[in-house]
């Protein structure tokens, strides 16, 4: 007989000792750990969700005016001059290059996705030209201010692939600080991957059809130029690139918490349009206003998602100012030009 | 606390599906325990601290290998519990004392269970390497510690 074999059987020899019969008292004390354990769970969940909402509570606390932590920014809107600043480069310009033509199904589904996509135009006074220009949400008439408007037709709304399209920008959140914004919209329940050199990501489309992916340049400076293929499964790819970054925090001024943004017009939609958005992280508004001599329009802006804008009145070839606004931040002016 | 969760029990089924597999597996765990305790009460803890981590991690779904799931947070609860050696403990009870938690644990799998490297390392959750280690020097100890009362067990 080896030690081993000793050891073993001495081991053996105890652990058979016989137990102690299984009596309700033990299953009492076991259904006592149970409960003591739920308890401690539910315990531990109220206790995060009291903080979070804690969080929440001085967080919205720190938002209202007055508040030591907005005062910054209710003292230069206080003094404002009427003045509006030629704020072009808010955003860099980025490309879309090709997307996939467009199956004769996805051409008349296009009129039903337009309500979401496409902003047309509504003239003061003037019933939209189609139901699908009224239904966008959170779309209104919005006074023009002090230029005058001039009314237009809007012809109906014809875009290629309307219900899949990406934008790829710098921006500024509310801290002024720049980032990196790829988003746009698909179908609901198709799959989006955003791939880049700065990272990758997979969304899946929920019903307001939205996917944004974001990335901070105060990490790291990127060098330029960043491609992103954005690709959504069974509905094409599209390439963006961004050939520019400005990693310097955007200067104070009076649109502090609120970060327009404007992409040049899109090759692949036709008739042209321009892309419009913004971040207002101060909350003040969750519009934005877009207006030009050709027309205005406000629409829901969530998560910086823009809308589509197009300017059927405009003639071909001409450069008009066009103001985007949110809240009480004092408007940015683009200058845009229609080439299709 | 009620409600359905991910698998559609109730907690009360939930908690009644645990008694029901304490019931069938206690015999078994308690006797790993005893292995790992000093004493038979402080087995009997460990067994239902070992349910009771089972039912904290338990989706609620049938599945293959509970024993080894139950054994395995049977180590983990015994892992961070200190043995207590008593004036009357038996001389194996004092051995394994001696080792550490990770030797205890391999010693008493290789020697009692009859476990494979590969099932110990599953078990504790350490490399292969790590566990011939643990059981090189977990059985020399155990040896060295039981001294002549080696040669007196059968």
């Amino acid at each position: 007989v080896t030690t081993d074999e000793r050891v073993r059987n001495a081991l053996r020899e105890r652990a058979a000792q016989e137990p102690p019969p299984l009596d309700d008292e033990l299953v009492a004390l076991l259904e006592h750990d149970l409960e003591q354990h739920d308890r401690n769970a539910l315990i531990k969940r109220m206790m995060v969700a009291g903080g979070a909402l804690i969080i929440a509570i001085v967080a919205a606390w720190q938002m209202l005016p007055g508040t030591p932590s907005t005062q910054r920014h209710v003292h230069v809107e206080s003094t404002t001059t009427t003045v509006v600043p030629q704020r072009n480069t808010h955003a860099h310009p980025t490309s879309i290059i090709a997307t996939p033509a467009p199956s004769p199904a996805a051409l008349l589904d296009a009129g039903a996705l337009e309500t979401h996509l496409v902003t047309t135009p509504t003239v003061p006074n003037q019933p939209p030209s189609s139901p699908s220009n009224a239904e966008l949400p959170g779309a209104s008439q919005v006074t023009p201010g002090t230029a005058p408007v001039t009314p237009v037709t809007a012809p109906a709304p014809l875009a290629s692939n309307p219900n899949f399209w990406a934008i790829a920008a710098e921006v500024h959140d509310g801290q002024d600080q720049p980032l990196v914004v790829v988003f746009g919209k698909a179908p609901t329940n198709s799959t989006v991957h955003v791939a880049s050199s700065l990272g990758s990501h997979d969304y899946s489309i929920n019903d307001q059809g939205d996917f944004r992916w974001s990335y901070k340049l105060s990490h790291s400076l990127p060098t330029p130029p960043v491609d992103f293929d954005v690709t959504c499964d069974g509905c094409g790819e599209l390439h963006l690139q961004i050939s520019h970054f400005d990693a310097s925090p955007a200067q104070p001024g009076p649109n502090v918490g609120f970060s327009p943004f404007f992409v040049s017009h899109q090759t692949d939609w036709n008739p042209g349009g321009f892309l419009f958005g913004g971040f207002d992280t101060l909350a003040r508004s969750n519009s934005v206003t877009v207006s030009s001599k050709y027309g205005s329009f406000t629409f829901a802006v969530r998560d910086g998602v823009g809308a589509r804008v197009q300017f059927p009145g405009a003639p071909m070839d001409a450069t008009f100012p066009v103001s985007v606004s949110s809240g009480t931040a004092t408007p940015v002016t683009y200058s845009v030009t229609r080439t299709r | 606390v009620q409600g359905a969760g991910a698998s559609g029990l109730t907690t009360e089924e939930r908690r009644a599906a645990v008694v029901a597999l304490y019931r069938e597996h206690r015999p078994a765990l308690l006797r790993y325990a005893r292995l790992l305790s000093s004493d038979d009460a402080e087995a009997e803890a460990l067994v239902r601290s070992a349910c009771v981590r089972y039912y904290a991690s338990w989706d609620g779904r049938d599945h293959d290998g509970i024993d080894d799931a139950l054994l395995a947070e049977l180590l983990d609860a015994a892992r961070k519990r200190k043995p207590r050696v008593r004036a009357e403990a038996d001389p194996v009870q004092r051995a394994l004392a001696r080792l550490s938690p990770r030797q205890r644990e391999t010693v008493v799998l290789r020697l009692y269970g009859g476990c494979t490297e590969k099932q110990i390392s599953r078990l504790i959750g350490c490399a292969i390497g790590s566990v011939r280690t643990h059981w090189r020097r977990g059985i020399n100890e155990l040896i060295g510690a039981l001294g002549d009362d080696v040669e007196a067990m059968q």
